[in-house]
Parts: C-alpha cells; structure tokens; sequence
C-alpha cells in the first residue's frame, strides 16, 4: 500500500522529483551523447549519418593508443599494488601503535586526497628535478651513469601511489574501527608472533576494505591526468595523456569509441568498489 | 627472517625502480617530443621497421609547454620541435645540442632556401621539419567581398562571423602589420599602439582556436578568419570554396624544426630520424598529411600537381614575409594585454 503522503506534499514530491531528474540528465546526457556518436558514420561530431561499429574497429589497430593503454594498466597494477601495502600497513600502525600527535599525522595523510591536482603535480615534478641532480651530482662521484630519478613509469608510479594509497588507508581504517582487540589477543595467546597474527588474523578480516580500496586506486590512477602530465615522460604516455594531445587536433570517433570503453570500465570498477563496500558493512 | 627478507625485498625492488633508467639507457628507443599531431603515425611505423627503435612519441600544444617541461631539468628527451623563434631561445640559453653534419648526408635534400634560416642560419642545431604561413581564409559562398588583408578582415559587418588563431603573439603581429611596425620590435610604444585597434578586432572575433580551426570553418559557424595555412590548406583540399589569402599587410612565416636537447640519452638515434625523415619519400609523407610548405626540394618532385597548386601550401608570388625572432620579456607583455583585453571586453 502507497504511503499516505499528506496534500501539500504532493506538489513538494513532484518538485523535488523533477529536480533530481533534471540533475541527473545534466550528469549523464554529455556521458550519453558521447556513447552515441561513438557509433556514428560520419566523421564529425554534428551530424548523424548511420550506425556503425567501425570505430571501435580502428581504435584497436591504432598502436599508439593500444600502446598506451598498455601502460596505463600496468601503472595501475603496480600502483595498485602499492597503494594496498602502503595503505593497509599504514592504517594497522595507526590502528595498532601509539604515536604522538595522532590527528596530525592522520591529517597529514589525507591531504594528498584533497590538494589540487595542480598543486601536487608541480610539487612533485620539482621534487623529481631535485632528486635526479642531486642524484647526478652523487652518481658522478661512483661514476655510474647518470639520472637515476629522470621523468619515466617510476616517477609516475610513484605520483599515483602518493594520492592513492589514502584510499585504501581510510577504507582499512573504517574498517579496523569496528574490529575485536580480542581477535588479535587470542591469536598471540595462542602462539602467533605479532606478524603472524597480523597475515592471518587481520589481514582476512580486512580483505573487504582491502579490495575496495584497491579498485579505487586502480581507478583513480588509470583517471589521472593531470599529476600525469607533470611526472611523465615520452616513455610513460598513459591513456588519458594521448586522448587529451589528440583532442587538442580535433575530435575523432575513435576517441569516443575508447572514452566508451573506458567510462563502462570505470563504472564497473566503481560499482564493484561500492558493491564491497556494503559487504563490508 | 620472514621480517628480514621482506625488508630485503622491499630494498630490491625500490633500488630496481630507482635504477632501472640506467640501465636502460642504451636501448634501442627515442623519445620524441612534438606538436600534437604532427608526426604521422606511418614515419614512426618506417623508422621503426627500418632501424628496430621503439619511438615514444610525447605532444604538447604549445612552444612553451614544452620549454617549461624541458627546463625543469628531470625528463629525458632526445628530439624537440620547436618553433622559429623558441630556437633562439633555446641557442641562447645553451639547451640544444649541436647536430652531427656527417650522420645526416640527406641534409642534401632540402631546399637551399630553408638551409641558412635566421634563426640557425647555419644549421647547427635544427633541421626544418615544416614551414607554414599565417593568413586569412575566407568562404567565397558566404563572403563576396575581395578579402586582401587583415584590414578586409576584421570590419564591423564580419561581426560574430569572424575565428582568429589563439595565440597573443599572432594577433599582435597582425597589428603591426597593418601599422607597418616590425613584428620583432616590441616595446611598450609598439604596444600602446596595437591596443585600441586591437580591442576593436577583438569585438568582431566570435572564436578563438589555434588548434584545428578548419572545424568551425568547414561547419559553418564561422565564414572567415586567420588561420595557419596547414589548415586551410586542409580545407582547400575539401572545398574550393575557401580560399587563402596572405595579407598584404605582410605576414608570419614560421618554421618548425627538429632538435636534440642537450643531454639526450638517444643522440645517435635522434640523428637517424632526423636523417630519416629527410628522405624524400618520407618527407612526402608528412606533406600529405599536414600540407603545409615542404621543405624538402627532393619531396616536392614526389608531390602531385594538384598538392604543389594548393595556395594554402605553396603560396605564389613573392609576398611579404617574415620570421618571428626571440623577443625575451616582451612575450610577457604580449600576453598580458592580450589577457586583459580578453577579460575586459
């Protein structure tokens, strides 16, 4: 049976309705737009001239595109990776241990998820600049070669793992606020070293928090595109970075058959992410 | 133990990472850095098949774009492309390497014209890739009137009608053109001279695109404007409706080139795409997918009648033009007025 809504609310109800239908057309209809034309004939944007499926076709003969798709998923493996490591141990020691000034260091964490995308980029590529001369400097005493910090996939593995692993961080953390101190107790009690207690107590437990935070990471760094550009070189050109130069020339279906792609990857992605999140809870 | 291999481990793969550029660092790669779409995938291709280098191929969309990222010190590329006047800034500066005359015999191929250029006037340092001019583009179904220069252009019944390069330095040249100032000489008279007739142009201007202003042409959301004459080469190949004037006014003629940075890790492999693309079957390749001005003389046999007659490419006559040099702070300037006349009106 409906729920009795009282008179006045009803026009509230269709207001409010209609407003979220609104928001939601300006949020998906640009996304839909371009699924569409993906699929157009003609070679502009403007006009429709048939359907067809040839771009995708192309979009998989075109080398530099697959190459760069290559690299982009192998960073996102490796930062993946990473990201859980970092976040996951760090969020146990936080959890686990004493430090002083807790909230600061909890801050200081978070902030790489929030600092302007700009802003981390510069920051790191001086840093990068810095540590390979000085590393220069260094090297040329042993008389190795030189660079060993030169712009490359390290450099950007190391910028995505920088704002990922808080992710995964906040997500272990969440999860570690509603654990049992007992669990781990009675796993040493038991014989277990501390470490021990940790692979195969702790770590099970958190596995939930652990995936869903490492798919945001894989996301967020196959996404990335500006803290990119600041940190890669000829060698590391991600996905977005070859889609954002080629779009500079004018827009090709091509581009809308692989953003295609990767919007329903991310979606993917992102609701498997939120999918894990509730069997988390 | 578990503790310390997974310490040990951890050491490893971090100093492997850190290390691993080193170690790479004779590989058979190049690491290209140019316009964005600019270099077709086909000479990549060739070179490639040919030598077994792996081209990585990085863009960018402006000069300064890719001095910024060149100057902070920490990327490694081993050929740039820049432009005319950003050479001799880069000369000035000690950024480029000089080039090896003996690993490039097909040096032979270019036009002796484009051999003793102002900005390199003995080709030490950069060998000319394309050059192009600036000029105006105007859609004869739409336009009726004989466009001869920018003065034709910008008048008030052009209105909303009219695309412009987005770019501060062309749109002040082309003021200075038309008030028979040198386009190097930028000073702050200059300027104040430029700005009220420059406002006034702006008010016509509908779009602003150095990037592909063809599209907005060819659509028909614009009739006329000044554009690069790749592009309107481009259009001209579509349409004999749009035709291509240089102004009389004078123009830019710029001149994009190939360099090794200083402290390339591939020079040798630089040195072979350089002389690979002066091939002239290759060199024909780049014409026929960007038609500006090839300045190859071995290509230009290759090319057929109907691309040597496109005015947009291969201008006839003898018109005025000239190179823009490097003019240090003064660019600042430029753009700062150009910013606030954009912002105020």
């Amino acid at each position: 049976m409906a729920l009795r809504v009282p008179r006045g609310m009803k026009l509230v109800n269709l207001l409010l309705g209609s407003w979220t239908t609104v928001i939601m057309l300006f949020l998906y209809l640009p996304i839909v737009i371009l699924i569409v034309y993906s699929f157009n004939k003609s070679k502009s944007n403007i006009h429709w001239e048939g359907f067809t499926f040839d771009w995708y076709g192309m979009m998989f003969r075109d080398k530099p595109l697959i190459t760069a798709l290559n690299i982009s998923l192998l960073i996102a493996c490796i930062v993946t990776v990473l990201s859980v490591l970092l976040g996951t141990i760090g969020a146990w020691l936080l959890y686990r241990y004493r430090f002083p000034f807790p909230r600061l260091t909890n801050t200081l964490i978070f902030i790489p998820m929030v600092i302007p995308e700009i802003i981390m980029g510069i920051s790191l590529l001086i840093f990068f600049a810095t540590v390979n001369s000085w590393g220069n400097q260094v090297l040329a005493k042993i008389s190795i070669g030189g660079n060993p910090l030169s712009l490359g996939l390290t450099t950007v593995i190391i910028a995505h793992v920088t704002f990922c692993f808080p992710f995964v961080l906040i997500a272990v953390q969440a999860r570690l606020a509603g654990v049992d101190p007992a669990l781990e107790e009675a796993a040493m009690d038991l014989g277990a070293t501390p470490l021990k207690a940790f692979i195969y107590v702790m770590v099970p437990y958190l596995l939930p928090a652990i995936i869903s935070g490492a798919l945001m990471s894989f996301t967020l760094s196959m996404d990335e595109l500006i803290v990119t550009y600041f940190t890669s070189s000829a060698r590391s050109q991600t996905l977005p970075m070859v889609i954002f130069g080629r779009v500079k020339k004018g827009l090709d279906p091509s581009l809308n058959a692989i953003s295609t792609l990767f919007i329903l990857s991310t979606a993917l992605l992102v609701v498997a992410a939120e999918w894990i999140k509730k069997w988390n809870k | 133990m578990l503790r310390r291999t997974c310490l040990k481990l951890f050491v490893g793969a971090v100093a492997a990472m850190l290390f691993a550029p080193v170690a790479r660092a004779e590989d058979k790669e190049l690491n290209l850095f140019a316009w964005s779409e600019y270099v077709p995938q086909a000479v990549i291709d060739g070179f490639t098949k040919e030598t077994g280098i792996k081209v990585n191929y990085e863009t960018y969309a402006s000069n300064e774009e890719m001095l910024t990222k060149l100057l902070s010190g920490a990327a490694q590329y081993d050929l740039v492309q820049p432009s005319e006047y950003t050479i001799e800034a880069m000369v000035k500066k000690d950024l480029l390497s000089p080039l090896d005359k003996a690993k490039l015999p097909n040096i032979k191929n270019l036009a002796p014209e484009f051999t003793k250029l102002g900005h390199d006037p003995e080709m030490k340092y950069c060998v000319t890739w394309m050059a192009g001019t600036v000029g105006i583009v105007v859609n004869t179904d739409k336009v009726k009137d004989d466009i001869k220069g920018y003065k034709d252009v910008f008048q008030p019944k052009f209105k909303g009608q009219i695309i412009a390069l987005d770019d501060p330095r062309e749109l002040v040249s082309w003021v200075m053109n038309v008030k028979g100032i040198d386009i190097n000489k930028v000073d702050d008279a200059a300027l104040n001279e430029v700005k009220p007739v420059l406002a006034e142009w702006m008010k016509y201007i509908k779009i602003y695109d150095s990037d592909s202003p063809k599209d907005k042409l060819e659509a028909g959301d614009v009739t006329l404007g000044v554009v690069w004459s790749g592009e309107a080469a481009k259009l001209y190949q579509k349409d004999k409706k749009f035709k291509y004037v240089l102004p009389v006014e004078g123009t830019h003629l710029f001149i994009d080139s190939l360099a090794i940075p200083k402290g390339a890790p591939h020079k040798d492999n630089a040195h072979l795409f350089i002389n690979y693309i002066l091939r002239p079957e290759v060199s024909v390749l780049i014409s026929k997918e960007f038609p500006y001005t090839n300045p190859n003389a071995e290509a230009r046999k290759l090319l057929s009648p109907e691309d040597l007659a496109n005015p947009a490419s291969y201008p006839a006559g003898n018109p005025k033009m000239e190179i823009f040099h490097d003019i240090g702070k003064a660019s600042a300037d430029i753009d700062k007025l150009v910013t606030d006349l954009k912002s105020g009106g």
